[in-house]
């Protein structure tokens, strides 16, 4: 019995967390945070929810005085245009920028950390675009490069991207979700050369293009293209948002705002989105996890002794059980993470006497989760974007590894800026602690929005806590364990 | 309004109790005397062209002194212990690799090389002036080695 709940308990609590190591690039210098920062950021998150709630409550004189997000409160008047040739020329440039990286994932540096297209694609837009989002807004959406292609071919067939049939609705957001899910596998299992990225992105390309032309651009690009579906969650957090003013010939309007209070403005609108939050969380835990020793261990020490007693095969046969083990724990973490959110708002409902349906309460709680989502993939990669992403500054004067020193900055940073590992720790834990209070902070007022009575949406809440303590706890916990440093020895290899 | 904040409170003083005691890790051993049992068992065993062979015999290394490492590799595996080295910040480490195979040693983040044959036992020593986890690997083969870890003091 014992040998069966050990495992499974393992799996509960590593997929209930995010952390440590692994990407793409390998290039992950963090420690394992000491057990005593862990011990202690748990308590802090345990202390701050209950501030934040009684911030939250003592605010409030009514559910819809202070925090109705329908409303314009939260909103600044301040607003600006943005020129037309300004967005034109980001694109562009986002064009231009997807085209070098295919180009030198092709051309380029063979080895992935010299390699400009892998560290512009996985870093650069990848960390970099996410963690600027946040502060300046979904910028993706105004220039997206497919996006831009699909405007240029228009400008020779304008009939060309209004699509052939029209967007089914069955479909919502999981072209995006599966999009989102073959991302993640291919950053953690496909062992991605640059050649392979550049295969990759024209196929991306292709795909989008195609897909375009079927549904047309406008359905395409909301619900089908992940990275617009991702960086328009990311940008709700911004303090700016970009309104696009018309549809014929857009222009942007700019227009500031509270920040995190776009993740109330609006709901999820549907299941699909919702896996696709949960899936954001779900894949960084996992990411976070699945170096870590406990993780390896679960299969080596618990599962494949049981296997190789009973089936006479090859350590090959075992290796391939294990990778389809990892995969399946991947595409099976948003279903773990989904079965525990579905509960904890069903608490939620009965907790407060609510009528409401448990679909629509699921959905109107979705976005809440993001800011904890977020910092889990801040924790985890920020170190990287540093010590990696600012390799690009060297690598834009010799995208093509021909000697070259177009900028003058051919010999800057060439060895890697690594932080301060007292730094990382304490960086982590703040972080952590300041997603879980905003979480916290955004449940509790959609909860005065959602609930007449003030006093069953603050009862309501309490499962909520509980799924954010445990989601914060754990989240240290992970950080602190530590990583497997095993042969990872492949048949290729052998 | 107490009694509102009881359950919460209750219930996550519970919560960190349990995830406490589950969660909290072995004491640790000392740096560079880290037993063998930290490393190896969550790593796979090694491959073998032979269904079932037994993995290579381990060669336990005790360290005579500080910060001195040795690592063997045969068969294009590491099979000395532990896997994961640890040290502090401005710590002299030596790392000595014995390997039956010609290849390049590489520890990323410091970006140090090093040629490895099987004629002699190659030394790389330096200060470990950076705090982190870094990898070394041959770079040929791509075999991850394992790991140094270098504390903050």
């Amino acid at each position: 019995m014992r040998k069966l709940v050990v495992p499974a308990l393992t799996v509960f609590l590593l997929l209930l967390s995010g952390g440590a190591a692994g990407c793409v690039l390998g290039a992950i210098y963090n420690l394992p945070i000491p057990f005593g920062m862990y011990a202690s950021g748990a308590a802090g998150a345990l202390v701050a929810s209950f501030v934040v709630v009684a911030y939250v409550l003592g605010a409030a004189p009514s559910r819809s005085a202070v925090f109705s997000s329908s409303t314009s409160n939260g909103r600044s008047t301040l607003q600006a245009h943005i020129p037309r040739w300004l967005v034109g020329a980001g694109a562009w440039a986002s064009v231009c920028c997807l085209l070098l990286t295919v180009a030198t994932g092709l051309r380029g540096a063979p080895n992935i950390l010299a390699n400009f297209g892998m560290t512009f694609f996985w870093i650069v837009f990848g960390l970099g675009l996410t963690y600027a989002t946040v502060l300046v807004g979904d910028i993706y959406a105004l220039i997206n490069p497919w996006l831009k292609l699909c405007d240029w071919i228009e400008s020779f067939d304008a009939a060309a991207f209004r699509g052939q049939i029209r967007y089914p609705e069955a479909l919502a957001y999981y072209p995006a979700l599966a999009l989102y899910m073959a991302f993640i596998w291919i950053e953690l299992f496909g062992q991605i050369q640059p050649w392979t990225l550049s295969a990759i992105l024209l196929i991306y390309t292709g795909l989008n293009l195609t897909a375009a032309w079927v549904f047309g651009k406008e359905a395409w690009f909301r619900y089908g293209e992940l990275f617009s579906v991702f960086f328009r969650l990311i940008g709700k957090m911004a303090p700016l948002e970009y309104i696009r003013t018309r549809d014929s010939d857009p222009s942007y309007l700019i227009r500031a705002r509270s920040p995190f209070i776009g993740l109330l403005e609006v709901h999820a609108d549907h299941v699909s989105l919702l896996v696709f939050v949960i899936f954001m969380l779900s894949s960084t835990a996992f990411d976070g996890v699945h170096f870590t020793q406990p993780w390896v261990s679960l299969f080596w020490r618990h599962i494949y002794p049981i296997l190789a007693a009973r089936l006479d095969r090859s350590y090959f046969f075992f290796l391939s059980i294990y990778n389809a083990w990892q995969w399946s724990m991947l595409v099976l973490s948003p279903l773990i993470y989904l079965a525990i959110y579905l509960l904890l708002i069903w608490l939620a409902k009965t907790l407060a006497n609510s009528t409401i349906h448990l679909r629509t309460l699921a959905l109107r709680f979705a976005f809440t989760l993001i800011p904890i989502a977020f910092v889990y993939n801040m924790t985890h990669y920020y170190g990287e974007l540093v010590s990696q992403g600012l390799q690009i500054v060297r690598m834009i004067s010799d995208p093509f590894n021909l000697g070259w020193n177009l900028f003058g900055t051919s010999s800057l940073f060439r060895d890697p800026i690594i932080l301060d590992a007292g730094l990382v720790w304490h960086t982590q834990v703040a972080l952590i602690l300041f997603g879980h209070i905003v979480s916290v902070y955004l449940a509790h007022v959609e909860a005065l929005n959602v609930f007449p009575d003030r006093r069953y949406a603050a009862l309501s809440q309490t499962p909520m806590l509980v799924l954010m303590v445990l989601l914060t706890t754990a989240g240290l916990w992970i950080l602190s364990l530590p990583i497997d440093s095993g042969q990872m020895v492949t048949p290729a290899r052998a | 309004m107490k009694a509102k904040f009881l359950l919460p409170v209750v219930v996550g003083a519970l919560l960190l109790g349990a995830a406490y005691a589950l969660l909290k890790p072995p004491p640790s051993a000392a740096p560079s005397q880290r037993s063998a049992a930290d490393g190896q068992p969550a790593s796979p065993p090694p491959s073998s062209s032979q269904p079932h062979d037994p993995p290579p015999a381990q060669v336990s290394v005790l360290y005579a002194r500080p910060n001195v490492f040795d690592i063997v590799v045969k068969g294009g595996k590491r099979v000395s212990e532990p896997a994961v080295l640890q040290a502090h910040q401005g710590d002299e480490v030596t790392l000595r690799i014995t390997s039956d195979t010609t290849d390049e040693l590489h520890l990323h983040g410091y970006n140090l090389q090093m040629q490895v044959s099987p004629e002699r036992t190659a030394v790389l020593k330096f200060t470990a002036s950076r705090t982190g986890r870094f990898t070394f690997e041959f770079h040929r083969i791509g075999l991850e080695l394992g790991a140094l870890e270098v504390y903050p003091r």
